[in-house]
């Protein structure tokens, strides 16, 4: 008869490494490996902000007419920007892992089913909100927005947006880290399941711009929430799976 | 979680299919703790097959592998921290330095006194000058020896190693029988995959002879015999 690993009596103490996973010290240790790689080859940021700069001039060329138009293109504008930016991320950040084929490594770790998607979320989090501190004031500033009094509604829009995001792309990219075509597939199978929350994120944009307040937005927000928590409790929950199929 | 599990490492009719293809085919094969096994084989032997499945990141067709008394799957999912392992990759990051690697492998594995554990390593595989260098600068050699260090960092008990010796000069050779040697003297089970006759010869205390995915010789290694000698005959 097969048994469990059994778990330690207090007669019977663990080894030291296997005491001491706490899930937030296996974060943070990915957390800060991949931020230290970032610093060292600036491959996503560089790229991100230089991309997300140009699709905002094209944008701005192709859809900007006159003031009376701005309200109508700059949601758009925005969040398409955030999102295909977004994407040339979160396609990098396993990207690596790939290369070096770490993530064979990796998943001999226990806990690291849960580790590495909390670490590479909050990293995505970390460069996505990096080329939109480069990419929002831009916009603002060329679209002549008017964000007094409303400035905190819209950051909080972004941010609420971005959070959900990020949590299905990380799922996303990790699934697709072995397949050749990934490039191409990332946004066929993320954009589609976005879809809810990008029109909840470009109606609130939307309002917000036209002067509405929380009264009127605050549904809205509260929805995009709800969202981004079933985004990211379904990746947590289904990450083991992805890591066990791509290792 | 005895400091020394698993002790054995059962395998009973192990099969490994892909397709119509059998890689592993009724595979028996049983590894003890303070064990030295020597694993040979032409080029599609299922020599890596193999170790792959020790390592639990494939599963069999058909067929058992049992941990002590513990399933593949509750080993798979609760004990793989357990296992230390050198495959063909490199499994380091080139971003990184040699110091930088090790830390954060021993600190996802929660190893006590990381930076200690660290420094000790480094000086024992032979990089402590070179521990500031990034990855990505190293020789051939260099890469393995950390590549070494990185699967032993955490202390495990079942060590798969492929080919080890790749990229090594004669002194580094020495420094991985050596250093196996040693772990299997400790009571750890060492598995070693490697086309290097000279490396296995002094090291297994048993020699198993892969051939198109069956085992064709599972015996203890008689003194004064060369191990080359024997895989002649029974490859």
């Amino acid at each position: 008869m097969l048994r469990d690993v059994p778990s330690p009596g207090p007669h019977q103490p663990l080894p030291a490494v296997v005491m001491n996973r706490p899930l937030l010290r296996q974060t943070l240790t990915i957390v800060g490996k991949d931020l230290r790689r970032e610093w060292r080859s600036r491959e996503i940021l560089t790229t991100t902000i230089a991309f997300a700069v140009l699709l905002m001039v094209i944008f701005t060329f192709a859809f900007y007419h006159d003031d009376e138009t701005i309200s109508l293109v700059f949601p758009g504008i925005l969040w398409i920007a955030i999102v295909f930016t977004g994407t040339l991320a979160v396609s990098r950040t396993f990207q690596h892992e790939r290369d070096s084929d770490c993530l064979r490594a990796l998943a001999l770790i226990p806990g690291s089913q849960y580790s590495l998607y909390l670490g590479k979320f909050i990293v995505n989090l970390i460069f996505i909100a990096i080329f939109e501190l480069a990419l929002i004031p831009l916009l603002i500033f060329t679209f002549s927005i008017d964000v007094s009094g409303t400035l905190g509604l819209h950051i909080l829009t972004v941010a609420v947006g971005t959070v959900g995001f990020a949590a299905l792309g990380t799922l996303v990219s990790a699934m697709l880290v072995r397949n050749d075509l990934r490039e191409i597939l990332l946004p066929i199978v993320l954009y589609p399941l976005l879809i809810p929350l990008l029109i909840a994120a470009v109606q609130v944009t939307s309002a917000i711009v036209d002067g509405a307040g929380w009264p009127e937005v605050g549904s809205w927000i509260q929805a995009m929430i709800a969202m981004d928590l079933l985004y990211a409790l379904l990746s947590l929950a289904l990450f083991r799976w992805v890591l066990a199929a791509v290792e | 979680m005895p400091p020394r599990f698993p002790s054995q490492v059962i395998l009973r009719g192990v099969c490994r299919a892909f397709g119509r293809t059998f890689a592993l085919h009724r595979v028996d094969l049983t590894l003890q703790a303070g064990q030295a096994i020597g694993i040979v084989g032409d080029n599609g032997a299922g020599k890596s097959t193999l170790l792959d499945l020790l390592a639990t990141t494939d599963r069999p067709t058909s067929g058992t592998i049992v941990y002590d008394d513990v399933s593949r799957q509750h080993f798979a999912r609760r004990a793989r921290h357990r296992i230390g392992w050198v495959s063909h990759h490199k499994l380091l990051y080139d971003e990184l330095t040699a110091r930088e690697n090790l830390l954060f492998f021993a600190r996802m594995y929660g190893v006590d006194n990381p930076a200690d554990r660290v420094a000790s390593w480094l000086e024992r595989v032979g990089l402590a000058a070179d521990a500031d260098r990034r990855v990505r600068n190293f020789s051939r050699g260099m890469t393995q020896r950390l590549t070494i260090a990185r699967a032993l960092i955490h202390n495990p008990q079942l060590l798969l190693f492929d080919e080890p010796a790749t990229g090594l000069d004669q002194q580094g050779g020495r420094f991985i029988v050596d250093l196996l040697r040693t772990l299997r003297d400790r009571g750890r089970i060492v598995i070693l995959v490697t086309h290097d006759f000279d490396l296995l010869d002094g090291l297994v205390d048993r020699l198993v002879i892969l051939r198109r995915g069956q085992i064709t010789y599972d015996h203890p290694v008689e003194e004064n015999k060369r191990i080359i000698d024997v895989y002649r005959t029974h490859a």
